[in-house]
């Protein structure tokens, strides 16, 4: 949009950004702080070895691997799904729509977003060391 | 809008359709269907004495609540951060608007072990907040911090585009019409954005429903204090006790498949005061 939309109304303005930026500072920055403070801790020594652990590497293996192949299934799927659902109109459009997009979460917690699906794999990595 | 013809133009019908349904049934159908058969196992007495249990009760009760609580912090400051990365100038905006997805990126159980111990007496936050005696690691106050790490990212990204289309038209004519600048909000931009709100929020309580890996670390998982649904179903699973599990699962379908359809329903009703019709 143009400028012209974006009007500093003063005080306003910096209020909100600095709730904003004390918000993500608290709520996402420290814990990425603290993730990699805690993991060189014991050096970095420490850390590549932990890393090159022998579990450690096939558990990442597995990872990637897992990451790949869903990645792919959800691309075509993905792309199948949204031509069909943009395309064309059929009965029962919104239902899978909505019932694709909502059912996963609520129960099982372990469908993520689409592209990050394999990272929840990562996480036997980090128990092995 | 067209209506269904008999004859199609583009190609792909049949494949797409049949791909997205084959997909959609292997993987959401069949194991929702699922559920319900292992619960059917159980006779109906059994589930009601399954999921009236005070243990399961009280799970319940701790997952909405931490969840609703969660979910009730991320639309306002959802709403904050997606008016602030459209509508504001500032230098570091993009860095800023990049961070949002971070809780995507980052596995939910290095989340929860870095967010419990940021926040346990010893850490950083921690230790700021207990010099007032409030205890946020292990009580419910830490479910809820988790559950809005990780449910951020949905309430931003469903407002951020629609706020970026808003025509500024309106808000000119309000502001013209003389309107303060927090009326030509309320009134004019609120309205606007409040379906894609609900709709973030909406996503981001589903998931703040059935949330695990972030949320066992910080929550102590103290039984009838801080022992979530998903934990409790996850005993059972490892139990071998597939019946209740699957019981108990279905309760929380249910009343997120409720809260969704409220959702929806609320969005359609706006959608038709705005719009002056059915979109």
């Amino acid at each position: 949009m143009d400028e012209k939309k974006k009007q500093a109304s003063g005080p306003v303005k910096w209020i909100l950004i600095g709730i904003s930026v004390i918000f993500l500072f608290v709520m996402l920055v420290l814990p990425l702080v603290v993730v990699v403070t805690q993991a060189l801790s014991k050096g970095w020594q420490c850390y590549v070895q932990a890393v090159t652990d022998e579990y450690t590497l096939k558990a990442l293996e597995l990872t990637i691997e897992a990451t790949v192949a869903a990645v792919v299934c959800n691309t075509i799927f993905g792309l199948c799904a949204a031509w069909a659902m943009t395309k064309f109109h059929f009965r029962g459009k919104k239902a899978s729509d909505d019932f694709d997009r909502y059912s996963g979460y609520g129960i099982t917690g372990h469908r993520r977003s689409y592209l990050y699906s394999g990272f929840w794999k990562t996480e036997p990595a980090l128990f092995c060391s | 809008m067209k209506k269904q013809q008999s004859k199609r133009v583009i190609p792909g019908f049949g494949l797409t359709m049949g791909v997205t349904l084959a997909m959609l049934s292997i993987v959401v159908l069949i194991p929702l269907a699922s559920l319900a058969v292992y619960s059917a196992r159980l006779g109906f007495r059994e589930f009601i004495e399954v999921i009236t249990r005070p243990r399961v009760l009280s799970g319940f009760y701790v997952s909405f609540i931490t969840a609703f609580a969660a979910t009730v912090v991320n639309a306002i400051m959802g709403l904050i951060l997606a008016w602030v990365l459209v509508r504001y100038d500032f230098p570091g905006k993009r860095i800023m608007d990049g961070m949002i997805e971070l809780p995507f990126a980052l596995p939910t159980a290095v989340a929860g072990i870095s967010l419990t111990s940021l926040t346990s007496d010893k850490g950083l936050v921690g230790s700021f907040f207990a010099k007032f005696g409030i205890k946020i690691a292990y009580t419910r106050i830490g479910i809820t911090v988790a559950l809005i790490f990780v449910g951020i990212p949905f309430v931003v990204r469903a407002i951020q585009p629609v706020l970026e289309k808003l025509d500024g038209s309106y808000e000119e004519a309000a502001r013209v019409m003389g309107a303060k600048p927090f009326t030509v909000f309320r009134r004019v931009i609120f309205p606007e954005l409040l379906p894609a709100m609900l709709s973030g929020a909406g996503l981001a309580f589903g998931r703040c429903l059935g949330e695990y890996g972030s949320v066992v670390f910080i929550a102590g998982n103290k039984p009838y204090y801080t022992e979530i649904t998903p934990l409790i179903i996850m005993s059972k699973l490892q139990e071998f006790d597939y019946e209740s599990a699957t019981s108990i699962a279905l309760v929380t379908l249910a009343v997120s498949f409720l809260i969704l359809f409220g959702v929806n329903l609320v969005q359609a009703r706006n959608t038709k005061r705005i719009r002056g019709r059915d979109a």
